[in-house]
């Protein structure tokens, strides 16, 4: 006697899903007369697909954000079935994926290249841009404009802001370009040669132009953001200044003497003390640090055997001072490091090889502290890099982006999640040529 | 008896037979043949007489050793017979994909569809597929069934690059390649070609005077003699500039060719070279009186090479005949400072011999060319492009030019973003449009009925490397270039 046929249970879920599809999965169903089993699948009430063997099915063309009904029914071909319905939701578009590598490339024009100088990250994940825009010059009397772009968090550029570079007696070569956020983001600061340029980061409007000639300054070279009542920075002839971030007037201005030369750095401690960097193109003058309190007065000094034109000035809790840089040879990727107590006792120093040129460094929220910049190798190659230290300067991981087109890392900020916002530019080959400006959010381990 | 009739990689579904109906419940054992000791047993399902078996879950290319053991009488009894069956791989699971048709048609947006076929689409996992084409961005539908185990997957493109090619595409399923192939794009609407025929007809620079073509080559002025395929010399032009004069195409108008503005050096004090100042002169030429007029314009006289005179150009329109020229700055003095052009525009005075000046709307076009079509005066040129205020690019703008000059812009090339920054160095009309050559075998043709620029293409580039004048010769469209002159023809079709 013939047992009845039964087919077993359907289990029915959506094994991924992402802003355009629904991918939806089922344990295999069997029929107890070993008959075959195929599925059909319905989208809201219309069949999508009929005799399908597999277990496992994507719908796709969706709407980001919608609500889809997906209903699975396993028949066999006598017409025995079984069926499970499943209502589920597309991903918004405004959702970023687990894990997932962003990549997005821009350019204002198709004639126009973007030459990043310098990033900041608002709290909301977006980031503001500052820039040369290299224009032909065939129709203006100079070749690029000052650029204040802004990203947001989905990765959309959502304005960008063109100044005259050439009215404002900047050229190519100023130095210190840079750009921090004020009044709880809603207005970035952009620093370039004697000028500072301020812009609501809503919609890029222009608030107001400060020409520091006028408060007796000369070219900015160096910026802290130390607080929302302060803006510290430096002069190429080694002022240190203080700023009021709301109309950028003079607080308080601290003349070194002539021989410290260039501000390089400037940074804050939880105490307000304020650390600044400075560089002298005369050789025989030794780079000097100098701690001053929270009033521009001075603490102490220390001095670091080097010419340094660039560098990063990170200090910890034990307001013990890291100086990092790669000097100005950028074919040997060499890290310099120096360390000082809180009495400004020089207690390391180190040279570290096969590292970046064009060194950038932060101390991230583990207290680790982050290099990047860009190795160069034979030829043209050249690849971004990110180094991981522990504060004594042990190398704790290297990552170089070596899958990429040769390219310059030309900013670097961090996300919550530890995952990286990388910005490069492609260098451009005899094989490849990309004038596009890159943006690379990275997985969390920083692997893209 | 046993008889296979579907093997997947993962599952064999078997069909047994026997003998004797009499055999209850009839059971297969399997294992995997190297490791016979992993002996399952599963039973048969009798249907419609028929015992039927399938065994599941089992491992892709591997094989299996089974025997069948049946209870006959209250006895289990075994089958002798030993069947071995290897289950496919994976890798084998081929889906047959192959493109519906190898050349593919494009629309004047870039968009294509593509056609693939293949076994069992329906059972792709479309999420973990990814079907890529060049540079062209695609998207893709569910596969419908064409017939038996037959199905297809439409996929709709859009080429970036609207270039007739062929492009590579590739499919890949669950990180692999399943497909990689090359279709052939091409435009499916009608478009413009070019063809040219070269004639016995020598290069260099030449003006039609009542359809004859004369050279001005170095103080000699030559007649090209059709029937002898010669230049017979017709007169010396025993005029200083001639040559230079010559090189640049004539106009012919009232008994004459004229030759375009070019500067003319004037040093009053004879041989003082510091005092030295230029001012653009006009020429032109008597072919029946072998005879050179001159048309000076000395109030736009400047300081030795301190300027240029450029867009030097004569049209006829309704009857007169116009000369226009730019006069800018030369080289680059002051990095800060934009060169300055100013535009000027004469109208010849048939009476007088002279020309008189026009006034003329300012105007920031640039590289632009005058065209009279009918009734109707065309201008087209480099307009500026402003983005923030500033002007950081132009793109080809056609202009109507009205009774006073004033100036109606009915087409405007790109986008502030992406412009279309194009030179125009030939321009003649062409049945009642606008044929325009940007570069060596780059042309164009702009409608004025319907106000659209038409790229022009070539099966067969012209071979020159210097493509210099359009004219009009027993009725037909010619092109000189630097050793040969052709015959030119536009038409429209498909192919």
């Amino acid at each position: 006697m013939e047992e009845p046929e039964k087919l077993s249970g359907l289990a029915l879920e959506a094994s991924a899903v992402g802003q355009n599809f629904i991918e939806v999965s089922w344990e295999k169903v069997y029929s107890t007369h070993y008959k075959a089993v195929s599925y059909i699948v319905s989208l809201n009430g219309e069949r999508i697909v009929n005799e399908l063997n597999t277990n496992k099915f994507s719908l796709i063309s969706l709407q980001p954000g919608q609500e889809y009904t997906i209903k699975v029914t396993a028949i066999t071909k006598d017409g025995l079935r079984t069926e499970r319905t499943l209502v589920t939701r597309t991903l918004p578009e405004d959702v970023k994926q687990v894990d997932q590598v962003f990549y997005k490339e821009y350019n204002i024009h198709s004639y126009s290249t973007i030459h990043p100088r310098n990033i900041a990250r608002l709290a909301d994940g977006g980031h503001l841009f500052f820039a040369h825009l290299v224009h032909p010059s065939n129709f203006m009397p100079d070749a690029f404009k000052l650029l204040v772009f802004y990203i947001d968090n989905k990765g959309n550029l959502l304005w960008y802001r063109l100044i005259s570079a050439l009215a404002h007696g900047i050229d190519r070569n100023v130095g210190g370009s840079h750009i921090i956020l004020h009044d709880h983001d809603k207005e970035g600061i952009v620093f370039s040669g004697t000028y500072a340029f301020k812009i609501t980061t809503s919609n890029g409007d222009l608030l107001l132009e400060k020409y520091f000639k006028d408060s007796g300054l000369n070219e900015i070279t160096a910026v802290c953001n130390a607080s929302p009542e302060q803006i510290l920075v430096g002069t190429d002839e080694g002022h240190l200044v203080s700023l009021s971030p709301n109309d950028l007037s003079v607080q308080w201005k601290q003349e070194n003497g002539n021989e410290f030369g260039r501000a390089v750095a400037i940074s804050v401690d939880a105490k307000k003390n304020i650390y600044a960097a400075y560089t002298s193109e005369a050789h025989s003058s030794p780079q000097r640090i100098r701690k001053y309190n929270d009033q521009g007065k001075v603490v102490n000094s220390m001095q670091i055997d080097g010419v340094f034109s660039t560098g990063s000035l990170i200090i910890d809790e034990d307001e013990s001072v890291f100086f990092i840089s790669s000097g100005s040879e950028i074919f040997y990727s060499k890290l310099y490091y120096y360390k000082f107590d809180k009495a400004g006792n020089l207690i390391d120093e180190k040279r570290i090889q096969n590292a970046v040129a064009s060194a950038k460094a932060f101390l991230n929220a583990n207290n680790e502290i982050i290099v990047h910049g860009s190795r160069f190798g034979q030829g043209l190659e050249v690849h971004g890099g990110i180094l991981t230290f522990d504060r004594n300067m042990n190398v704790k991981s290297r990552r170089f982006y070596t899958d990429l087109p040769y390219h310059l890392l030309v900013g670097l900020t961090t996300n919550a999640d530890r995952s990286y916002n990388l910005f490069i530019s492609y260098a451009q080959t005899y094989t490849y040529e990309n004038y596009n400006f890159i943006f690379i959010r990275t997985k969390t381990d920083g692997s893209i | 008896m046993c008889f296979f009739y579907q093997i997947v990689p993962d599952r064999w579904i078997l069909t047994i037979s026997f003998l004797s109906l009499a055999i209850k419940r009839p059971v297969c054992i399997s294992g995997k043949k190297n490791t016979p000791g992993e002996v399952k047993k599963r039973k048969a399902i009798r249907i419609d007489g028929v015992l039927h078996l399938s065994l599941l879950d089992l491992e892709a290319d591997t094989e299996y050793g089974f025997h069948v053991f049946y209870i006959q009488d209250d006895l289990e009894k075994t089958d002798e017979a030993e069947y071995l069956v290897r289950t496919l791989a994976e890798s084998k699971v081929s889906y047959g994909l192959k493109i519906g048709a190898q050349t593919v048609y494009y629309d004047e947006n870039g968009i294509f569809s593509i056609e693939i076929e293949g076994e069992n689409l329906h059972q792709l996992n479309l999420s973990e597929l990814k079907i890529a084409i060049s540079d062209a961005v695609s998207t893709f539908d569910y596969a419908v069934n064409t017939g038996g185990s037959r199905y297809k997957i439409k996929v709709v493109g859009k080429s970036n690059r609207l270039v007739d090619g062929h492009r590579t595409l590739n499919v890949i399923y669950q990180g692999k390649e399943i497909l990689y192939q090359t279709v052939a794009l091409y435009y499916s609407g009608e478009r413009y070609w070019l063809t040219s025929a070269v004639t016995n007809i020598p290069g260099y620079s030449l003006s039609v005077f009542k359809n004859e073509l004369f050279y001005f080559m170095d103080k000699n002025i030559s007649k090209w003699n059709e029937r002898e395929r010669s230049l017979i010399p017709v007169g010396t032009g025993n005029f200083q500039d001639a040559f230079y004069i010559g090189a640049f195409q004539g106009l012919e108008f009232d008994n004459k060719i004229f030759f375009p503005a070019v500067r003319k050096s004037y040093l009053p004090q004879g041989n003082d070279l510091m005092d030295f100042y230029g001012f653009p002169q006009a020429y032109s030429y008597s072919p029946t009186e072998n005879r050179w007029f001159e048309y000076p314009f000395r109030e736009k006289m400047f300081v030795g090479r301190s300027r240029l005179i450029n867009n030097a150009q004569y049209f006829i329109h309704e009857g007169g005949l116009f000369l226009a020229y730019s006069v800018s700055d030369d080289a680059i003095i002051d990095l800060s400072k934009r060169a300055l052009s100013e535009n000027y525009l004469f109208r010849y005075n048939q009476g007088s011999r002279q020309f008189e000046k026009i006034e003329v709307p300012e105007s920031k076009v640039t590289d632009y060319h005058y065209i009279s079509l009918g009734s109707q005066l065309f201008m087209l040129g480099l307009s500026p492009v402003y983005d923030q205020g500033f002007q950081l690019s132009s793109t080809l703008c056609v202009y109507k030019v009205g009774d006073r000059f004033q100036m109606e812009e009915v087409y405007r090339g790109g986008t502030i973003y992406n412009p279309e920054t194009l030179v125009v160095k030939l321009i003649t009309k062409y049945e009642g449009k606008i044929l325009m050559m940007t570069s060596t075998n780059e042309f164009l043709l702009f409608d004025p009925d319907i106000n659209q620029l038409s790229k022009i293409h070539q099966r067969i580039a012209i071979p020159e490397q210097y493509l210099e004048g359009f004219f009009e010769y027993n009725q037909k469209l010619h092109l000189f270039t630097n050793r040969s002159v052709y015959e030119i023809v536009i038409t429209k079709s498909v192919k």
